[in-house]
């Protein structure tokens, strides 16, 4: 999937803009609060018709304005072109998403078609924060990817928020007709969820352990793990993951009561990085996160074009920040490997790092909310 | 409000407490009753009142009737041991529509939804549960919707019923007629493959 050209009208401080991309790395630099990253937002808006960084829509409309709209040309790896455009109506508090000017009503149904691997400060909390940060990231991928579990998922969420209605309530929440039929689609559910998620976890593992020794160049060994909250045979099957689910269900029932919440579920797992055996959570260094974070997408790249059948594009948000000027280098090298590539930074253009790579790269100047290529800049 | 008369506030005060209608669209029925005959809107009226005065529920289905016990409830050509079970009134018309259908039925008033405070009492499973003591029924065919609430209240509804020894079935969901696989959602068609029949 290339991106070839955008439109963004009342986005955030993009007024009105309209750039046209190169089909490998685009280097789009400015200084802090330029709109840089709101243009990574904008993609994000063509690919997943949502934002990245937030739920509610009305974030990036600009100040004082009712709409904004964002037009795209993306053509697949087939050649199709495909002309995406996100309309956003504050007062009639509408969104549309259109593709080839045909309305999408099911937004969710245009998900995995476009596929994005998104990097951003924020998420260096997949392997240094809380659990939660770790099943997003999960479900993110895998909903891209697999349209059964989104419908699963999204499922499972209602079911969760039903039974804590009943759980939180000290009317209903020992009562056992009430909360069984719940229990049982939980179960369904659940197990289908966790299935899903360990049969992914098993093919991730080999992109995640051959891009890691690319990566890092270093001899330690990455693995990946998925963790219930019950013990699970190798290969495990669905019915073997409800019974599971049913005995712990039985198990927590009282707890459950107490606390008013559902405390059994994959709601509740958990996904283990190790390096040579031990948790990264625990003993890895702030380079060794750095290194298994861009790991990680490189591996989800790489899985998602197998998955979708498609090249997926890559955003990467401010990621050169903590990195020297060698590893940026090698970073470079390697994303030259890839698909079509989103870069933001706030290091400028003329940087000697960039000059070595040539035309390879292709350059942006973001300033105050408009953009301009790198190189008519220089002539002006 | 300065331009319009208060009778007609009034009305399109009472149009907007109707689902689905807004304040436009309120102030364009009130303005078309308006422009309706005497006669009509005297019609309009009644009917209003009568479907207040005259409808109660059937106190063998729990469907909306003028007669009670129901026409369906009362009919002699309908099979006395088959009930279908279905949320609302609409489903009811729906299923009758297909013409295939010749069993009783009972509508619950809704689906089990904690969130909203909806509960087995709110429902009318009491009144489900009645039926057995009066009459000879052999099978139950749960019609409830396919959401999440549906799903609940067959489940719950299944394990209630089960004990009672009768046969208990739930209504297929799968892929419409005239429609092509290739362009079903996918969580319909995953769906539909776990019903499979066997040939």
């Amino acid at each position: 999937m290339v991106l070839s050209e955008i439109q963004l009208s009342n986005f955030r401080n993009h007024t009105d803009s309209k750039l046209t991309f190169s089909p490998k790395i685009n280097l789009i630099s400015g200084d802090n609060g330029q709109g840089k990253t709101s243009l990574i937002e904008a993609i994000s808006y063509c690919c997943l018709t949502k934002s990245i960084f937030t739920n509610h829509d009305y974030e990036p409309l600009q100040f004082n304005k009712t709409w904004f709209s964002i037009f795209s040309t993306l053509t697949s790896d087939i050649g199709f072109t495909y002309k995406n455009q996100i309309r956003y109506n504050y007062e009639k508090k509408e969104k549309n998403f259109l593709i080839n000017n045909l309305n999408i009503s099911n937004m969710s149904s245009a998900v995995g078609r476009f596929p994005v691997v998104f990097l951003y400060p924020e998420l260096s909390s997949i392997t240094m924060g809380g659990p939660a940060e770790r099943r997003k990231f999960l479900d993110i991928l895998l909903s891209q990817s697999s349209k059964s579990y989104l419908e699963d998922l999204l499922d499972y969420k209602r079911i969760i928020k039903q039974r804590n209605a009943i759980l939180s309530n000290p009317e209903t929440k020992f009562n056992k007709e009430l909360i069984e039929p719940w229990n049982e689609l939980l179960i369904k559910r659940g197990s289908k969820i966790i299935h899903h998620r360990i049969n992914f976890v098993n093919d991730f593992k080999p992109h995640l352990t051959k891009n890691y020794s690319e990566i890092s160049g270093f001899k330690e060994e990455i693995d990946m793990e998925y963790k219930t909250q019950f013990e699970l045979s190798k290969n495990t099957s669905i019915s073997e993951i409800e019974t599971s689910l049913n005995k712990e269900l039985i198990k927590e029932k009282f707890k459950e009561a107490q606390r008013g919440v559902s405390l059994v579920g994959p709601h509740r797992d958990d996904l283990v990085f190790k390096l040579n055996g031990h948790p990264v959570i625990q003993f890895a260094s702030q380079g060794q996160h750095k290194t298994i974070l861009i790991t990680l997408k490189f591996a989800e790249y790489s899985f998602l074009q197998e998955a979708c059948h498609e090249t997926p594009i890559v955003l990467l948000d401010d990621i050169f920040s903590e990195l020297d000027n060698l590893r940026t280098e090698r970073l470079l090298v390697k994303l030259l490997t890839l698909g079509q590539t989103f870069i933001t930074t706030t290091i400028s253009t003329e940087s000697k790092t960039f000059e070595k790579f040539g035309s390879a790269i292709e350059k942006f100047i973001i300033k105050e909310g408009s953009s301009f290529l790198a190189t008519s800049v220089y002539k002006e | 409000m300065i331009y319009t008369s208060e009778s007609f506030e009034q009305l399109v005060e009472h149009f907007t407490k109707l689902p689905g209608i807004g304040r436009k669209t309120a102030q364009r029925l009130a303005l078309f009753i308006l422009k309706m005959n005497h006669e009509e809107v005297n019609q309009f009226a009644t009917s209003l009142i009568n479907v207040k005065e005259k409808i109660r529920y059937c106190s063998s289905c729990c469907n909306i009737t003028e007669q009670n016990p129901c026409p369906v409830c009362s009919s002699t050509k309908r099979i006395n041991s088959l009930i279908c079970v279905v949320e609302e009134p609409n489903d009811l018309l729906a299923i009758e529509r297909t013409n295939d259908y010749n069993g009783l039925y009972h509508v619950l008033g809704g689906a089990l939804s904690p969130l909203d405070n909806i509960t087995p009492e709110q429902l009318k499973i009491k009144e489900l549960l009645r039926r057995f003591e009066n009459q000879d029924i052999e099978e139950i065919i749960l019609a409830l919707n396919p959401t999440i609430e549906g799903e609940t209240t067959s489940l719950y509804l299944a394990r209630l019923l089960k004990p009672l020894g009768i046969k208990i079935s739930r209504i297929a969901r799968g892929i419409p007629i005239g429609a092509s696989l290739e362009f079903t959602d996918d969580a319909t068609l995953s769906r539909a493959l776990e019903g499979r029949v066997a040939l």
